[in-house]
């Protein structure tokens, strides 16, 4: 099935892990971060 | 008599430039409007974009630029275009100040596990990509991987993100890729319940979620958008032009020393871009690059990513389910496509409409402002894959 496909078709593929993964990975980091911040007090509240 | 009548032979020649195309796009300008003032319909685009699409579409329109003999005369429209989003994609990017100072993060701040959903709700963009490669090529052969990717960025379901990438990849589908993304975010009431109750069972859709959130301090509020840029920069280069806008508006709104400069920038700022923006991308609406087959299939294809976003986002909350003891609604999920507050809006009626006791709202917002940070970031890391 995969030599059927044209290049842009399995670029297509190749875009849809790296695309999902990347982005999972970014919102992953981006959730650390808030766990971090949920340690920040602002200052009267300590 | 013949000799006075040859006094009016200008008028002939603009008859006969008007062709059936043209006039199919002038009939599809005043349903945008018709839609825009009954039916409410995300008005402040699909107005502008609807009379935009009349102007451009008029025989000889002095809207856009005209060459006649050795005069060339410079259409408002087609300059406008050049200017603004050709030339530097600013109007999108401006946009994007101002929607970021309408967002309030807090209830994605003390709710974090949430932010997941954004993520697994973009793979509509993604399948629509796959699904272009296969459909467009059979009416356009000359379609790139470029075309793809802007269609697949309707599944955003964020009008600024999905012009602006397909501007930055220089598909010609801007004109058709632009309608189908605000009309579609104005269908999200429509088009998310059909979507959800495909995937879901009542039983599923009566889960209830106990919202306890937890206190968020202004100083993190404030670190939120800037280190949410650094990190977008770092993992997506190119999604920076819009990350870096979206959280600077946020920073606008959460400093509390700029109140002003907020409040212009998620009202004033707003509504003058979006008047501009909607009869600037009817530049590409002109009879003969719009009324095609590829529009038609560019239309099924937006409506294709718009489903898939929603059911990836409830398959997601599914599979997480699976590992976890205090369940979460699926439909929960779905608000993780990126119109904001629409889907979240649809996720708490669907809730109420299962069980009138169970309130969804406050961790639909949080999905959907994660929505929102995935889908710029989504187009961020296409540009990054593909330029």
């Amino acid at each position: 099935m995969l030599f059927l496909m044209s290049s842009a078709q399995t670029q297509s593929l190749n875009i849809l892990w790296q695309g999902m993964l990347v982005l999972f990975i970014g919102m992953g980091i981006i959730y650390l971060a808030i766990l971090l911040l949920s340690l920040v007090k602002d200052r009267k509240e300590k | 008599m013949n000799v006075f009548l040859a006094n009016f032979d200008f008028l002939w020649e603009q008859f006969q430039e008007f062709t059936w195309k043209k006039g199919v796009m002038i009939i599809i300008g005043l349903i945008l409007i018709f839609l825009a003032i009954k039916k409410k319909m995300e008005p402040s685009l699909l107005l502008p974009m609807g009379f935009g699409a009349i102007l451009v579409n008029i025989p000889l329109s002095g809207a856009i630029t005209q060459t006649i003999g050795d005069n060339t005369i410079i259409g408002p429209i087609e300059w406008l275009f050049e200017t603004v989003i050709d030339g530097s994609e600013i109007f999108p990017v401006l946009l994007f100040i101002g929607i970021g100072a309408m967002i309030d993060f807090g209830p994605l701040l003390s709710n974090p596990k949430l932010i997941f959903f954004g993520a697994a709700a973009q793979v509509g963009i993604f399948l629509t990509i796959i699904l272009s490669s296969f459909l467009l090529p059979l009416v356009n052969p000359s379609a790139t991987i470029n075309d793809f990717a802007s269609i697949g960025m309707i599944g955003a379901a964020d009008g600024p993100t999905s012009i602006l990438v397909s501007q930055v990849l220089k598909s010609n589908y801007i004109g058709p890729i632009a309608v189908a993304a605000y009309s579609y975010m104005a269908l999200v009431p429509i088009v998310q319940p059909l979507a959800i109750k495909l995937v879901t069972t009542k039983k599923e859709r009566m889960i209830r979620m106990p919202y306890n959130p937890k206190g968020v301090s202004k100083t993190a509020k404030i670190i939120f958008p800037i280190a949410v840029t650094v990190i977008a920069g770092f993992i997506a280069p190119a999604s920076i032009s819009l990350v870096g806008f979206l959280m600077f508006g946020n920073l606008l709104r959460e400093c509390g020393v700029l109140d002003d400069l907020s409040d212009t920038a998620s009202k004033t700022l707003v509504n003058l871009i979006t008047l501009l923006l909607g009869i600037t991308v009817a530049f590409k609406m002109q009879a003969e690059d719009f009324v095609t087959w590829d529009t038609l299939i560019i239309m099924c294809l937006g409506l294709f990513a718009f489903i898939f976003d929603s059911i990836g986002g409830v398959l997601f909350a599914k599979l997480i389910n699976l590992f976890t003891k205090d369940k979460i609604n699926p439909m929960v999920g779905a608000a993780g496509i990126s119109a904001f507050p629409m889907s979240a809006r649809v996720i708490q009626k669907l809730g109420l409409e299962a069980d009138p006791e169970n309130h969804l709202l406050m961790h639909a917002v949080s999905a959907n402002v994660a929505g929102q940070i995935a889908s710029v970031l989504a187009g961020g890391i296409l540009l990054g894959i593909l330029l």
